[in-house]
């Protein structure tokens, strides 16, 4: 199918090819733009700020040597995403699994009050990183990323009905994990 | 028992991807179904559980550090064919050799000839190749709204995580499209209203779905602000949407309505027109993906 371009991914476009020209300033702003959004899905990925860190910038170095290979009928970022994400997996697959999460919460409130938020939010990071990494990538592309079915299918290389059935069966894990909802058999992708 | 099709709308519903027919269909399930929409809140209430952990900002020095790193790593090479199939020099010369010694052998052995049976791959390949993106698929935003991107207010927006992530919710952009609901949106009483930290709870009561009511004024006689949101007409018909009330119910939703922020947009006179405008969704989505 022939894709179309977008104008908000024209300005990608147009700094991948000064990138290739050789302006590394022009890819330090790709960086810049995506950075925020890149370690965010990583530190959801990883649950650890230093492993992210570094899974994030490994991700930008890679895709900056390998930017020849882009494909510009592709979005730059799905393209990222998927560099990330495998960065992330193989981070996941060397971690030792006493390995400590880090909480990453702004305090604010009463003491009481941060150790409680604190508490939760270990919660939710916990139960993200029980989900398997396939389940677990879908939630965070979706939920911290913005990812519409399509985008995600495109960033992953899978069909947007896998992405929709491991999306409700992570959702249902996270469900019965964070909020008690009763079981309702294996999970499985539909 | 929840069934498939409609947890599947549910879904949909919590992922923006419901087509209006499909909207239609789910508000009339929730309307005749509580356990539709029992689940409907378990689903609203794990999302705005999940987002709570909200974004992280990027370490300080990052794009500085990569950009140190890239300057020590040459980009790799490739030659690019027509298409725009891109292939690492070395496996290129990998392939070609291999082809040379298959070819040789192929010669040497051949026995009906190289070429019989070509034909079928041949043709599969040229119908496997994708024309080249022409002028006319390219398709630039519409120039009308461009204007209203460029504004103060949008760039405050923008700025605001929370805000800018309920706004790409295109009913809530729907719903705010009525000059009357904007119209209650900048009155005082409703945004603190809006403030008060136990909104969620009573967002449960389900005589909200009843709207606009003098029986519902009275029954929040006692408390000032629910009563400020029951009285107001716009306000109180929007409340009986279970959307509506399930996106007040998100972590920090209901207070970024009532921020400063979205009272200057509500009294920005482009903001009608850029909530019917694909191009304002766009650049929320993609400003969320980039920020």
């Amino acid at each position: 199918m022939r894709r179309v371009y977008f104008s908000s991914d024209s300005d990608d476009l147009a700094l991948v090819r000064q990138s290739l020209a050789g302006q590394t300033e022009a890819f330090g702003a790709l960086v810049t733009r995506y950075q925020r959004v890149m370690y965010t899905v990583a530190l959801r990925m990883l649950g650890n700020a230093e492993d992210a860190q570094d899974a994030t910038q490994d991700a930008f170095i890679k895709a900056y040597q390998r930017l020849a290979t882009f494909d510009p009928s592709y979005r730059f970022y799905s393209w990222m995403y998927r560099i990330l994400v495998n960065e992330c997996l193989n981070v996941n697959r060397d971690r030792r699994p006493d390995d400590p999460l880090d909480d990453d919460a702004a305090g604010g409130g009463t003491p009481f009050d941060d150790a409680l938020a604190a508490e939760r939010r270990d919660q939710i990071n916990m139960a993200l990183l029980q989900l398997s990494p396939e389940y677990r990538t879908v939630v965070v592309l979706r939920h911290f990323a913005g990812q519409s079915y399509g985008e995600i299918a495109e960033a992953l290389a899978i069909p947007e009905k896998t992405v929709k059935s491991r999306l409700y069966s992570a959702r249902q894990r996270l469900g019965e994990l964070l909020l008690g909802w009763r079981e309702r058999g294996k999970d499985e992708d539909r | 028992m929840i069934r498939p099709e409609l947890e599947a709308l549910l879904q949909g519903a919590l992922d923006n991807t419901l087509t209006a027919e499909e909207r239609a269909e789910l508000a009339r399930i929730l309307s005749e179904s509580p356990e539709a929409r029992e689940r409907a809140a378990e689903l609203s209430a794990l999302a705005g559980l999940i987002e709570s952990l909200g974004p992280a900002d990027a370490p300080s020095g990052l794009v500085d550090h990569v950009l140190a790193q890239v300057s020590h790593h040459p980009q790799v090479r490739h030659v690019t064919f027509q298409r725009g199939v891109a292939v690492n020099k070395k496996i290129l010369f990998g392939l070609a050799a291999a082809a040379a010694i298959v070819l040789a052998v192929i010669t040497y052995n051949s026995n009906p000839p190289a070429t019989v049976g070509t034909e079928a791959t041949i043709g599969a390949a040229q119908r496997a190749q994708a024309p080249q993106i022409a002028a006319g698929d390219v398709k630039l935003g519409d120039t009308s709204t461009q204007d209203i991107l460029q504004t103060e207010t949008f760039d405050a927006i923008m700025k605001d995580d929370t805000l800018r992530t309920m706004l790409l919710d295109a009913e809530l952009r729907a719903s705010l499209q009525s000059a009357d609901l904007r119209g209650a949106l900048t009155e005082d009483a409703i945004r603190i209203a809006l403030r008060d930290p136990s909104l969620r709870k009573k967002l449960a009561d389900e005589n909200l779905r009843q709207g606009y009511s003098a029986e519902m004024a009275k029954k929040y006689a006692d408390d000032a602000n629910m009563r400020a949101l029951v009285s107001n007409r716009a306000f109180a018909e929007a409340l009986r949407r279970d959307n509506f009330r399930a996106l007040l119910n998100r972590q920090g939703y209901a207070a970024a309505l009532a921020s400063d922020t979205m009272l200057r947009a509500l009294r920005d006179p482009g903001l009608d027109a850029a909530l019917r405008s694909p191009d304002f969704a766009a650049r929320l989505a993609r400003d969320v993906r980039a920020k």
